[in-house]
């Protein structure tokens, strides 16, 4: 390391915002001043420890640099390596795997949750259930999570069930067995009804205009066809922002293959995020690390506004 | 109709009980002793061993002092930076204002699996691994884009006379932001808050990354270190679990109106 200390590098970013606001305010009229003040802990904030590392990843990307050691530029080998690496692989299969059923199960489980409670008779009923469907959100999702892994394990709720109905052959640990870890990873959180995702459709279904609904009424038209053609148009607008989360969760989330399997058994959980996770801490290795956060990005950016181009198009089309 | 309406009731019981399955389990197990767990897996026993509690409340507790400390002091850090700059970007015009608000809520396209890693090497260049601040400082920085997002919706909502007449009436700046924006948008500032409160207490990858020294640390990789070291004491983890939902199932209580309005404020619609 260099003799200059880490930190002076920051002293360039309130010297630029200065200088910037000084050049500003010499154009604009007083007074202004201490609006600019009022912004700058939040542009200083964001500058520093938000832009710089989302900058910092696309550069680190391009060296090979492991902590401790010296950071070399190594040019774009580092993405070179990833299309070579048979791990990753394996892991983006699992992804899109995880991603499709989480989109599938994210998208429709907690639209027949908030229909039924919709079609409740009164707004009691409604809220109870509403506030029922909202308490898991409080436990912490990393102790959701560690249950789960007790339900799955040997001597688990998961098999204790299955012997019960006298189904014994199917008994396993269903996370330790290469055939099953998968599924098992995917069905953690079963029936997938609660929370966010039944808070934002139920929001969406109570703002659908009264006049709307009493005219199906009057005109007849069965609940399946006030479903399909007044609720399911009316709120793409919530598929659309679950179908993001959804995607962007399943690209990013590791934290339930980190406590439940670390990846295992063999590659068979590995996800990418987990593999950048252990690239980094693990191996020390940053540059190539980043360099699979990069690409992770990338392919959440992609997948976005593929969803929204979709969906939108749908949208157009039932209207 | 009839007999659809109590088909329906009867699904939503249904998938009701499906979603608690786990969490009965829980509450149940937690209270047996470790031969009580193995012999009666399915029903409740006798005695009750509250003891779990004690033992687990032991463990948990140095824990759960560092997730409050680290919780509370984020929460003062982005409600204050973000009502003030909120209310700054949503009641006054000046020169460059919009390009100020892009930047800011542009951060929200970045995830955190890009940052993850050089986040982690900045605030280690930095010094601060190990310390609460590693923690309170990338929360409030990344938390406030959307509350300052959401809260500037709040504050352009307010009618523009009341803020009128009170300048009339020689109020100052700081005078019409505390006397009539904080007060008038405190319903969304509320939501928004809980939402900062459970994603703070919550947050796990960042703490396990950041923070290996165990007297630092939070909740979340308490309960995992825990969960590890117990191996066969189910009851005491289990205990563990459910003292570790306490302060977020308390605030849920104390706020539900405002919780459920929480977790649907500001982007719901794309």
């Amino acid at each position: 390391m260099s003799q200059i200390p880490f930190w002076t590098r920051f002293l360039g970013v309130p010297l630029v915002l200065l200088l910037s606001g000084a050049f500003a305010l010499s154009r604009v009229k007083r007074g202004t001043l201490k609006l600019y003040l009022a912004l700058l802990p939040t542009v200083f904030l964001l500058l520093c420890f938000n832009y710089y590392p989302a900058v910092k990843a696309f550069h680190t990307a391009l060296y090979r640099y492991d902590i401790g050691g010296e950071a070399t530029y190594i040019g774009l080998s580092n993405f070179k390596d990833i299309l070579a690496d048979r791990i990753l692989h394996k892991s983006f299969a699992n992804m899109i795997k995880l991603a499709l059923f989480a989109c599938a199960v994210s998208l429709v489980m907690p639209l027949i949750g908030a229909e039924l409670i919709f079609h409740l008779k009164t707004e009691r009923m409604r809220y109870f259930f509403r506030v029922l469907f909202v308490v898991p959100m409080v436990v912490p999702g990393i102790a959701v999570t560690l249950i789960w892994g007790n339900l799955y394990s040997d001597s688990g709720l998961v098999n204790r069930l299955l012997s019960a109905i006298g189904l014994s052959d199917w008994t396993r640990g269903w996370l330790s067995d290469p055939k099953t870890a998968l599924v098992a990873v995917m069905f953690v959180g079963f029936p997938f009804v609660s929370g966010f995702p039944l808070l934002i459709y139920y929001a969406g279904l109570s703002n659908i205009p009264e006049s709307l609904l009493d005219a199906a009424k009057i005109d007849g038209a069965s609940a399946w066809a006030t479903f399909r053609n007044i609720h399911l148009p009316m709120i793409s607008g919530q598929f659309r922002v679950l179908a993001v989360l959804a995607i962007i969760g399943a690209a990013q989330g590791f934290e339930s293959i980190l406590i439940l399997t670390r990846g295992g058994p063999g590659y068979t959980t590995m996800v990418p995020g987990y593999y950048m996770y252990e690239n980094a801490f693990s191996f020390k290795k940053m540059g190539y690390a980043c360099a699979i956060g990069l690409l992770l990005f990338l392919i959440m950016l992609a997948g976005t506004r593929f969803t929204l181009r979709f969906i939108r198009s749908t949208e157009e089309f039932t209207e | 109709m009839r007999l659809w309406r109590s088909l329906a009731f009867i699904a939503l019981v249904l998938l009701a009980v499906l979603t608690f399955v786990p969490f009965m389990f829980l509450l149940v197990n937690s209270v047996k002793s470790i031969p009580q767990f193995y012999r009666n897996f399915w029903s409740p026993t006798l005695p009750v061993h509250f003891e779990n509690y004690r033992e687990a409340w032991a463990e948990v507790r140095p824990y759960i002092v560092n997730s409050l400390y680290v919780t509370t002091l984020t929460f003062i850090g982005v409600i204050s930076l973000s009502s003030i700059t909120a209310f700054t970007i949503a009641r006054y015009r000046f020169p460059g204002r919009d390009a100020i608000f892009t930047f800011i809520i542009a951060i929200l396209m970045v995830p955190g699996i890009l940052t993850l890693v050089p986040s982690f090497m900045l605030f280690k260049d930095l010094g601060l691994l190990n310390t609460y601040w590693v923690m309170i400082i990338a929360y409030v920085s990344g938390g406030q884009a959307f509350a300052i997002f959401v809260l500037r919706t709040a504050f352009a909502a307010i009618p523009s006379d009341l803020f009128d007449s009170a300048q009339i009436d020689g109020a100052a700046d700081w005078q019409r932001f505390w006397y009539i924006g904080i007060p008038l948008a405190q319903p969304v500032i509320g939501a928004v808050a809980i939402v900062n409160v459970l994603g703070t207490w919550n947050s796990f990858i960042w703490p396990l990354v950041t923070v290996s020294d165990d007297r630092k640390s939070v909740i979340t990789k308490g309960l995992f270190t825990f969960a590890s070291q117990y191996g066969q004491r189910y009851g005491a983890m289990f205990a563990g679990y459910i003292i570790a939902s306490l302060p977020l199932l308390i605030c849920f209580l104390l706020a539900t109106r405002l919780f459920i309005r929480g977790m649907t404020s500001g982007a719901i619609k794309l």
